[in-house]
């Protein structure tokens, strides 16, 4: 569904991803890991059209999406959820929710019942959301475009337990009930690697490892290796 | 991109119950309409309330709901303004016609305008505006052989309404026509601004990358928007020539400018109602005090503006649901 096949890209001359080849096929779940810093954010940014791209191809459901202008890209298939989450603050939760509806199996409806909160919360503004309902927000509204691949962007960051442990089961709803594809960033290693089937680790700019996140939670020598954490055996 | 949005519409079901009218809103035009009856004497007074009103909900659908600040929109104004008012002068007197034509030609200076807005941000969008507007009073000012320069347009001959109603000296004719154009466009612009459309547009005023993100095309929504609006704003222009039969060259100045914006501010913005409401009290107001104190009436005004920036948040509209939300609050402590 997706491949970077060599891709170079980056800010102005400064070439961030080097060398990046990865797939992706439809209905996987990939968890993006790396230490602070090599280029996850802006491996999303380079898929949604932020970013420069110096050399190297990216396709897209067998479209070359290079050329391809970002709001088309959102349209073309892929919702992205940015770390900022930039809910609009003067539009209601269900108001951001239906600015760019596309018809499909998410729809108010099963937006709400995949994070209930938001139903209650459906004609408060956007600025009187706390951050655990702002994060459900916009991922709320990126699947409203009913993206063929969610982009998530260290969607847990900053948040309370408890909340992660909300979202958490949310996402592995999407993941297993729905059969939504996704790619995750994540600080969370432990809480990434148990909602994803597949993991690609990231170094300065490019996929260094590529396992089924079962295996890879089964060898954590390569996790203190790449990522640089220790994880409680599970 | 009208066939997405109208799968959009069906598809968030609960859009299509804004587009029920509320009864505030009925009895609003309800009122429109009783003024003719009420104050008979008025009704050209009332025809320039209204064409304002017109006017100011243009600059609502590009300030108010997509954000983009201008001080010369009195150029779409003074364009339609001055095209109903040549084709009269030069043996076109229908008045549909001219409104069509006013409307048209407005609207292609927009769209054309629209291409020096879509980049940059507020104070270079308030220079380019503010620039258009002077040149274009500069060019019908110094092309007197046409327009009459500082004189004005005279010869301006109306033909009756389907043949039949005359524009009479009390202006009756004149404000049923124009109360009725302003419905109808009022209407079309109200369910514009309902749909996922007008969602798209507020969510470009709120935050342009993360609108691009979520699929929106930016540039083209922001060209439509103003093209439209430059649209309205003509046709409210041409409505003034062929209810007063003359055009002066204040059509296109930047008082007109500033002041509509004055007017969008005092009423609220993004309200569909600010611009008609800030209307009727920004003339009533000038009229009043005016009357008080020919000379130094803007004092006054002044006074009024600092006021209500400070304390009236969202203008008139703003303040007024601040305080139904209070009683609505009041009544349901008493209740519970």
């Amino acid at each position: 569904m997706l491949t970077f096949e060599n891709v170079f890209a980056g800010y102005g001359e400064a070439i961030v991803i080097d060398d990046c080849s990865l797939t992706m096929g439809e209905g996987e779940s990939v968890a993006l890991l790396g230490r602070n810093g090599v280029g996850k954010s802006s491996l999303l940014l380079t898929i949604m059209g932020h970013t420069k791209v110096h050399r190297g191809s990216i396709r897209w459901c067998g479209q070359d999406l290079v050329k391809v202008p970002p709001h088309a890209r959102a349209r073309a298939g892929l919702g992205w959820v940015p770390q900022e989450r930039e809910i609009f603050p003067s539009l209601t939760v269900e108001e951001n929710l239906a600015v760019t509806a596309l018809p499909g199996k998410w729809d108010l409806k099963s937006i709400y019942a995949l994070f209930p909160r938001l139903q209650e919360r459906r004609k408060n503004l956007g600025n009187q959301l706390s951050g655990g309902e702002q994060q459900m927000l916009a991922i709320g509204r990126a699947l409203m475009l009913n993206p063929k691949l969610l982009l998530l962007d260290e969607p847990l960051e900053g948040l309370a337990p408890v909340i992660v442990d909300e979202l958490c089961i949310s996402i592995e709803r999407m993941i297993r009930d729905e059969g939504q594809s996704l790619i995750l960033v994540e600080q969370h290693v432990e809480q990434a690697l148990g909602l994803a089937h597949r993991a690609l680790v990231l170094e300065r700019g490019r996929v260094v490892h590529n396992a089924k996140c079962s295996d890879l939670l089964a060898n954590i020598s390569v996790l203190e290796k790449w990522v640089g954490v220790r994880v409680a055996h599970p | 991109m009208s066939d997405n949005l109208a799968k959009a519409s069906r598809h968030v079901s609960f859009l299509r119950g804004r587009e029920r009218w509320k009864s505030a809103e009925i009895a609003f035009w309800l009122t429109l309409v009783g003024v003719y009856f009420v104050f008979p004497s008025s009704l050209v007074f009332a025809s320039q309330i209204l064409i304002t009103g017109l006017f100011a909900l243009s600059l609502d659908m590009i300030l108010g709901y997509a954000g983009i600040v201008t001080l010369g929109h009195a150029a779409f104004f003074g364009i339609g303004a001055y095209t109903a008012g040549l084709m009269a002068a030069h043996g076109w007197h229908d008045p549909f016609l001219g409104l069509l034509v006013a409307g048209v030609t407005a609207g292609i200076a927009g769209y054309l305008c629209s291409f020096l807005l879509s980049k940059g941000g507020d104070l270079t969008r308030l220079m380019i505006t503010l620039g258009i507007g002077l040149l274009l009073y500069e060019v019908v000012n110094s092309a007197t052989k046409y327009t009459g320069g500082v004189d004005g347009l005279q010869g301006v001959e109306i033909g009756k309404l389907f043949g039949v109603f005359g524009f009479d000296l009390y202006g009756k004719t004149a404000y049923i026509y124009v109360l009725i154009i302003s419905f109808l466009l009022f209407v079309f612009t109200r369910s514009m601004m309902n749909s996922p459309y007008g969602l798209a547009l507020r969510s470009i005023r709120e935050n342009q990358t993360r609108a691009l993100a979520i699929g929106i095309p930016i540039s083209a929504c922001l060209t439509n928007i103003y093209s439209i609006a430059a649209v309205i704003a003509g046709i409210a222009g041409a409505l003034l020539t062929q209810t007063t039969q003359f055009v002066g060259i204040d059509v296109l100045s930047f008082q007109r400018s500033a002041d509509l914006l004055l007017i969008l501010i005092i009423g609220g913005t993004a309200t569909m109602y600010g611009g008609f409401v800030g209307a009727v009290v920004f003339l009533l107001a000038q009229n009043w005090l005016s009357n008080l104190n020919p000379q130094y009436w803007q004092f006054f005004l002044g006074i009024l503006l600092i006021v209500m920036t400070l304390y009236l948040r969202g203008g008139i509209l703003g303040g007024f649901s601040r305080l139904v939300n209070l009683f609505r609050h009041w009544r349901n402590k008493e209740h519970s």
